[in-house]
């Protein structure tokens, strides 16, 4: 493992390329707002001055009481319309049809420009694509570090904790999820899910605390078994399924899913990582100087796998992108409201002949996952021992 | 191995409940009514809480679980005055005087928008998939493994390059961006030259209102769900040949004589198949799952589009009848491809 400090200098070539292209998504995900909006970045008048790209609302007030205003000084953005703004006078016009309009890659089916929506989309996706793998890893981390630490011993445990540990469980599983008159009070699912989330991890806890231990418990057949299960099912059917009933989608609805389709593949990596480090010396010595269980993964194990979590990060990122651009082109993903890049993909299936709905959404998400895909190889070759791709995947 | 064959079968039986009870429980989770969608909203609410009735959805999860794993079980137990009332064939053995062990083919329900079974949706739309995947999957096998050979052996240079840059950004399209751009420009813009639509199923209906096949149909949506494969198939077997190329017996063989082709074909072939073949079933796989983008876009009437109209008019039957049919497809594969290692390289022990 080479200790170097990655430079912008060092990189070969296509990772420059790729790092400069998800730099620009990234500039248009935090400041998308001020290169493509409807209302002047900055406005003075001596009613008004402020931002009204910030806080627009109050800019749209003051803008209806008092019409023709001529403002004494404004900065307008580089394109004049945000993603929603409607033109209703080009309804899917090409790239550049008029030179008095400043439709610079078209319109959609919603008389909605395709650039703006493609700066706003880009948000979308990177924060879909990032959040989810941060939810994944820290849950693939907590899962894969216990299957993996645990694996040629099992948990030794009391017999009263674990018999207390599965009837929490039932209880909770039905009584937060199944049952009508508790979801009469917690109406929202999400809450409840996350109650869920947060209480078996507490059980778990629960399970490791201190107390007269007579009973053996094989964490790590539960936790490779469940994730089998979970990589038996092919992962957009399950997807799909899941986002069908689960109502109105939001951005923490989708994150929740993808992240659902990503534990399993880090948690199988963290295993395998933390078993091949466990064998080492210092482990050994650490433990025999009576550290404790949490403090040996935390502070030795860990430390030593974050490379090839960053790597299989840098997939995810790309592979979690892909899902979100999938289940908006088949219209089961952020209500149309919301601009994404795969909306404005699958608007294309039915409009054949408007080319720049096919070609600029779909460059942006194919060069965007091609980027990931560079960083995590480029990564990964740094690290000496190359992981294969598929595994990660 | 025959006894391994009887415990990972028994095994994927396990995990195929596991996946039933997981994915059932969470579609039952969601606050939609499907027999107010099936009825629309005008429905007064005794015809619903009939159907409801009828469907067994008045019961809870776990209950309506138990009943529908007993549906598709091939062996059963039932009431025996329902007997009469189950459209599959089967052979009861009475157990008591109300109950009967019952013997019968898998029961998926009915639609509960159409009233057909699904089975026979099934039936009707799994032969199409296949063809579909099988085709793709040829392609990618007939351009993928001279492309990589190509690459192989001009190893470094011009053509090598160009190849892998292009299954580079192959691998990273996801699949309905290159279904759209055929779509878009074979089908639609360039129709004229092409002679392709836009849409179409391998079977339609005529203008007499017979069926008829039309192979021409399958040429798109194989082209474009090929790419993939053929750009991870090129770069595998590219690094296989590499790998086998560089061997005494392939050097033995250059001295001997042989001729180019049948050194390729007879020599470093089979030893670079194993990889191929271990990339190719998880592509079939993958293929016969996840050709839901090309089915929607072409409007090919496969298990994807069944899968994606049923998910979005909430049909739990043929959701959760698709799923199980994609699952057993999964299993399947992979049992034969653990089969076809030992036969490929007898060095691989079943483990």
């Amino acid at each position: 493992m080479n200790k170097q400090a990655i430079t912008f200098k060092s990189m070969p070539f296509n990772m420059k390329v790729a790092v400069g292209f998800i730099s620009l998504v990234l500039l248009f995900a935090i400041a998308g707002r001020f290169i493509a909006n409807d209302v002047p970045i900055y406005y003075s008048h001596k009613d008004w001055k402020g931002f009204p790209a910030m806080n627009k609302t109050s800019f749209l007030a003051f803008k209806q009481k008092n019409e023709d205003v001529e403002p004494d000084f404004q900065i307008l953005p580089l394109i004049p319309y945000s993603a929603t703004s409607i033109d209703y006078k080009h309804s899917l016009s090409k790239p550049g049809q008029d030179v008095g309009s400043r439709h610079l890659l078209g319109t959609d089916t919603f008389n909605r420009d395709v650039l703006a929506g493609i700066i706003y989309g880009s948000r979308t996706a990177l924060l879909i694509g990032i959040l989810s793998n941060i939810l994944a890893v820290i849950f693939g981390l907590f899962l894969g570090s216990l299957s993996g630490y645990y694996s040629s011993v099992g948990v030794v445990t009391g017999r009263q904790n674990f018999i207390f540990l599965l009837m929490i469980e039932i209880l909770l599983g039905y009584g937060l999820l199944y049952n009508p008159y508790v979801s009469v009070y917690i109406y929202n699912t999400q809450v409840r899910l996350l109650l869920f989330f947060i209480l078996t991890i507490l059980s778990v806890y629960m399970l490791l605390r201190p107390q007269r231990k007579n009973f053996r418990l094989d964490i790590d057949l539960l936790i490779t078994k469940s994730v089998e299960i979970f990589q038996s099912v092919p992962g957009l059917l399950l997807l799909l399924g899941i986002s069908a009933v689960t109502g109105t989608m939001d951005v923490v609805k989708l994150t929740l899913l993808v992240s659902l389709l990503r534990w399993p593949g880090i948690t199988r990596l963290v295993r395998g990582e933390v078993i091949k480090v466990r064998q080492s010396q210092f482990i050994e010595s650490a433990k025999s100087l009576g550290v404790t269980d949490w403090r040996v993964i935390a502070k030795h194990i860990l430390p030593n796998i974050t490379r090839q979590i960053i790597v299989a990060f840098a997939f995810g990122v790309a592979s979690s992108i892909l899902l979100e651009a999938s289940l908006s082109f088949l219209g089961l993903g952020l209500p149309p409201d919301q601009v994404t890049w795969g909306m404005l993909l699958s608007q294309s299936r039915t409009n054949p002949a408007a080319w720049w709905l096919a070609i600029f959404p779909g460059l942006m998400i194919s060069l965007l996952i091609l980027a990931c895909y560079t960083v995590g190889n480029y990564l990964n070759n740094r690290t000496g021992e190359t992981s294969s791709k598929e595994e990660i995947i | 191995m025959f006894s391994q064959l009887i415990y990972k079968l028994m095994y994927s039986i396990v995990v195929l409940l596991m996946v039933i009870i997981t994915v059932s429980s969470i579609i039952y989770l969601a606050p939609v009514d499907p027999t107010r969608l099936s009825f629309g909203q005008m429905a007064d609410a005794g015809t619903i809480e009939k159907k409801k009735e009828r469907l067994g959805l008045d019961k809870p999860l776990p209950v309506q679980l138990m009943y529908y794993i007993n549906d598709i079980s091939p062996i059963s137990i039932y009431r025996t005055s329902e007997l009469s009332e189950l459209p599959v064939t089967k052979s009861a053995l009475s157990l008591s005087s109300t109950h009967s062990l019952v013997l019968k083919m898998p029961y998926l329900r009915e639609s509960f928008q159409s009233g057909r079974k699904v089975s026979e949706l099934i039936g009707e739309a799994l032969p199409k998939t296949l063809i579909l995947a099988f085709a793709s999957l040829l392609f990618a096998l007939l351009i993928g493994i001279p492309l990589g050979i190509i690459c192989a052996l001009n190893r470094d240079k011009m053509a090598d390059r160009a190849i892998i840059a292009f299954s580079t950004l192959g691998v990273s399209l996801p699949s309905y961006i290159p279904a759209i751009m055929f779509a878009v420009f074979f089908g639609y813009v360039w129709s004229s030259l092409t002679g392709l639509d836009v849409q179409g199923s391998i079977i339609e209906l005529n203008d007499l209102g017979n069926e008829e096949i039309r192979i021409r149909n399958l040429i798109l949506p194989v082209l474009a769900l090929g790419i993939r494969p053929v750009a991870m198939i090129t770069q595998l077997s590219r690094s296989a040949f590499l790998d086998v190329m560089n061997q005494e017996y392939i050097k033995t063989a250059k001295a001997k004589g042989v001729r180019l082709v049948s050194l390729l074909y007879r020599h470093a072939l089979p030893n670079a198949s194993i990889t191929i073949i271990s990339a190719s079933s998880g592509w079939l796989a993958t293929l016969i799952a996840g050709s839901y983008f090309v089915e929607s876009i072409f409007n090919f009437k496969g298990i994807g589009d069944l899968t994606i109209s049923s998910l979005t008019s909430f049909d739990i039957p043929v959701i959760l009848g698709t799923l199980i049919t994609v699952c057993i497809f999964f299993i399947i594969i992979n049992l034969v491809v653990d089969m076809l290692y030992t036969k490929v390289d007898p060095r691989i022990k079943v483990n």
